[in-house]
């Protein structure tokens, strides 16, 4: 005869609606509150709150500051891994899977300048958010279809062979640390 | 006021993800925009869409036709004076170099960028060896393609060509499967003998 296993049954609903939460001080002093499983999205962050000891009882009395994510680009982060943070976990991201059609929410999401897109991008990397990466990617990617040169230096914000040098001699012309 | 931002500014994870994500056309024309991107793309050989490359020749032009899963592309290099025209989405563009050279060149620098190539056609292509230029010009390229790729050889004339074809294909020894059609029976029996995968034979 088999013997049951004394084992409290936690519904998943259960845990979603008591979520463990902790708070995140971006550069800008913003403060925000995110749930434990949409802050494991990001693995900087996560391995931060392992190596902190950060628990459920003292997680919200002991606030994560990052120095490197201004407070429009953390209300995005939260909200996009608050959105994701139920998804089921792809075996492996490839940008190879051309297939792939950005969802609608995340397109809105996304739906913002060059300049805010790119400087998303380098929190995201930061914070080693990789399905965030990922669309950030494929959007600016998108931006490149049936593009001149010249559209492309102007979308991208990419110099000129010329200006690449000019920039090259004016650096080498200015004087060093003990010139 | 801060400068705008570059896509050259990108750390290297997301500016390759980014390139990672492009169709073969517009890592060409990304190339061109600057030569500090055209460094680091060659250097890191993002990954194009290309799935299939078509050449063929007549007696003034060789032609390349590029497939992707989306678009086909095909361009034009028409022998003309000492040099020859590239002609491609209605724009031409004279160069000094052969046709069938410029031709190869263009092509090893799409292969570099194309590992999931899954054929390569050729028809009617005479009076040269394409072998020579596989080996030589697109060598590096065609390495890269990997085990689960096949190339279909096309020739129309002159049979003796599959030989040099089907020794330098044997050189890339990645490729499992060399597929030649030709007009000549016995030829054709021969290299379906040589393709040892029934069920990829069955689905040309």
């Amino acid at each position: 005869m088999s013997v049951e296993p004394e084992v409290p049954i936690v519904q998943v609903e259960e845990v979603r609606e008591n979520p463990v939460l902790y708070k995140i001080i971006s550069s800008d002093n913003h403060v925000f509150t995110i749930s434990e499983h949409a802050v494991k999205l990001s693995k900087t962050l996560w391995d931060l709150i392992t190596n902190l000891g950060l628990t459920a009882e003292n997680a919200l009395d002991n606030p994560i500051p990052v120095e490197n994510v201004n407070g429009k680009n953390m209300e995005t982060i939260v909200q996009f891994c608050e959105r994701h943070k139920y998804d089921e976990e792809e075996p492996e991201y490839t940008n190879y899977i051309r297939e792939f059609v950005l969802p609608e929410w995340d397109r809105q999401l996304l739906s913002i300048d060059n300049e805010e897109l790119f400087q998303l991008i380098l929190a995201t990397n930061y914070l080693d958010i990789q399905k965030l990466m990922d669309y950030c990617c494929r959007v600016i990617g998108d931006m490149a279809k049936d593009k001149t040169p010249e559209e492309l230096r102007i979308i991208y914000g990419i110099p000129t062979d010329a200006e690449d040098d000019a920039l090259e001699r004016s650096a080498s012309d200015s004087p060093g640390p003990s010139g | 006021m801060s400068e705008p931002p570059s896509l050259l500014d990108m750390p290297d994870i997301p500016l390759d993800m980014i390139l990672g994500g492009l169709g073969f056309k517009e890592i060409q024309v990304l190339r061109k925009v600057n030569r500090n991107l055209r460094e680091h793309i060659d250097d890191t050989q993002p990954e194009g869409d290309l799935t299939t490359i078509t050449m063929h020749q007549d007696d003034k032009s060789f032609y390349v036709e590029l497939q992707s899963n989306n678009s086909t592309y095909t361009v034009e290099y028409k022998k003309k004076d000492s040099g020859c025209q590239v002609k491609h989405a209605g724009k031409k563009h004279k160069v000094s170099a052969d046709y069938i050279t410029r031709a190869f060149k263009d092509l090893q620098l799409l292969l570099n960028h194309q590992h999931n190539i899954r054929f390569v056609f050729l028809h009617g292509i005479r009076g040269l060896s394409p072998a020579k230029y596989f080996t030589k010009e697109c060598g590096i390229g065609i390495l890269r393609v990997d085990r689960r790729s096949a190339f279909t050889l096309n020739l129309c004339r002159d049979y003796r060509q599959i030989w040099p074809l089907i020794e330098a294909v044997e050189k890339m020894t990645k490729v499992d499967h060399v597929y030649v059609k030709q007009d000549v029976s016995r030829i054709a029996e021969f290299v379906l003998d040589y393709v040892s995968d029934a069920n990829w034979k069955s689905k040309l």
